[in-house]
């Protein structure tokens, strides 16, 4: 349950910041993703070693509210440092 | 009424198209009905028994509107593409790089599956002795079987489950407050402050419950005709009936009955309070057990078939087939309480 609370809420946070706060054109069919997104899988994991430090060592804060808010911050940095490619048809 | 027609398409591998969404009833039914199961009540008695009533209810409250921001931002989107879970992760981690993500979700939720199918059976014994291997089998056909009809099958499900569980909620708070107290408000916690699980934790379990399905939440919501609908739904979920589920596990805790034996173990499960009281009451709770823990295997079963649909290029209600008997296997040979 507590590695649920590590490893799932940043997959969540990265497809919204992603598809809901930083691209809102969703619904552009011509785009289409590239086979592997490494900006992705990357904030992934450093916001689940971020969550599992604190749940590790400091239990007493939440660590879901902690793991969301590092993988927002890390996408919407990797973002602007390297943009997620989309390839057109 | 024909094959054809209890059988729709489940669009397992393509958005689902604006003529075939369903009404905001029919999505909010799905989930509104998802949490309310004896789970739910069974983690919300565990807070209380950890924190005490008033930061109990606290912890809870604020673990479920941390999944209303989520869930409801996730369900937003769904509403307004008909994307399943699986193929909006493909455009945020690639074409294959879905794969990852998607794989690990949709496996998560079958194991969910199998330990609630496997509680069916073992609830089933130990409230009325049943044979738990028959019990976990038989519950385990009946969820693949109404899994296999799809998500029709879950917003009918869920018009039933959700006003049974609140109805026999409702009893099992009056039968504890017979066999305890009323004045649940300085119920404290059993649990010695050094050995008790604080309040991040406790909000931060609250919030991992739900969170897998909740990432999954487009296979339901990509049902709805537009994203704020799509969000509206998920929030009869995140926060209102999984609070509620919980909290009438807090309050039956926090009423001290004497038949709620060891809170900080077996938190809120109540039904052990609705037996030994009358026949009817004791042949709707044998219901009330298929129908409650029916609901979260079914939705776990559909949210596993869709995701391991899309990876594997199959059709939805195959996958529901052999999801479901690895998860009924692994329920039957207690591997679920592993």
């Amino acid at each position: 349950m507590v590695m649920l609370g590590v490893l799932v809420p940043p997959i969540a946070t990265i497809i919204i910041m992603d598809q809901v706060v930083l691209n809102r054109k969703i619904e552009d069919s011509k785009l289409r993703p590239v086979n592997f997104v490494p900006v992705a899988f990357i904030c992934w994991a450093l916001a689940s070693v971020v969550s599992f430090y604190f749940n590790s060592n400091l239990p007493q804060y939440c660590t879901s509210f902690i793991s969301i808010i590092t993988a927002a911050i890390f996408y919407a940095v990797a973002n602007a440092i390297v943009k997620p490619k989309l390839i057109e048809d | 009424m024909s094959s054809n027609q209890i059988l729709e398409s489940e669009f397992e591998h393509v958005p689902v198209p604006k003529d075939h969404r369903k009404s905001f009833i029919s999505v909010a039914s799905v989930w509104a009905s998802f949490p309310m199961t004896l789970t739910s009540a069974v983690l919300g008695g565990l807070v209380t028994a950890n924190l005490g009533f008033k930061m109990g209810v606290a912890a809870i409250l604020t673990g479920n509107m941390l999944l209303c921001v989520v869930v409801g931002l996730l369900s937003y989107l769904a509403g307004s593409t008909g994307k399943s879970f699986a193929i909006s992760a493909q455009r945020t981690f690639g074409n294959y790089g879905y794969i990852a993500v998607s794989a690990l979700l949709a496996t998560v939720v079958i194991g969910w599956f199998a330990l609630m199918t496997g509680l069916t059976g073992a609830t089933m014994y130990e409230t009325f002795g049943q044979s738990e291997v028959g019990m976990t089998i038989l519950a385990g056909v009946l969820f693949i079987a109404g899994t296999f009809i799809g998500i029709r099958f879950l917003a009918f499900f869920g018009y039933i489950a959700g006003p049974l569980f609140v109805i026999l909620g409702a009893i099992a708070i009056y039968y504890a407050v017979q066999t305890g107290t009323a004045d649940i408000m300085s119920y404290q916690a059993v649990i010695e402050p050094s050995k008790a699980m604080p309040f991040g934790l406790c909000a931060s379990i609250v919030f991992s419950t739900f969170i897998d399905s909740g990432t999954m939440t487009s296979d339901f919501t990509r049902w709805s005709k537009t994203g704020w609908q799509g969000f509206w739904a998920s929030t009869t979920a995140f926060p209102f009936t999984k609070s509620i589920a919980e909290l009438i596990g807090a309050i039956i805790v926090a009423t001290g009955s004497s038949v709620i034996t060891d809170p900080a173990t077996n938190g809120g499960q109540f039904s052990n309070l609705l037996v030994h009281h009358n026949a009817v009451l004791t042949f709707i709770v044998v219901l009330f057990i298929f129908i409650n823990l029916g609901v979260a295997c079914t939705h776990c079963l559909y949210n596993g078939a869709v995701g391991w649909a899309m990876i594997t290029k199959k059709k939805m209600r195959l996958l529901t087939i052999i999801l479901g008997v690895i998860g009924v296997t692994a329920a039957a040979s207690g591997m679920w309480g592993a």
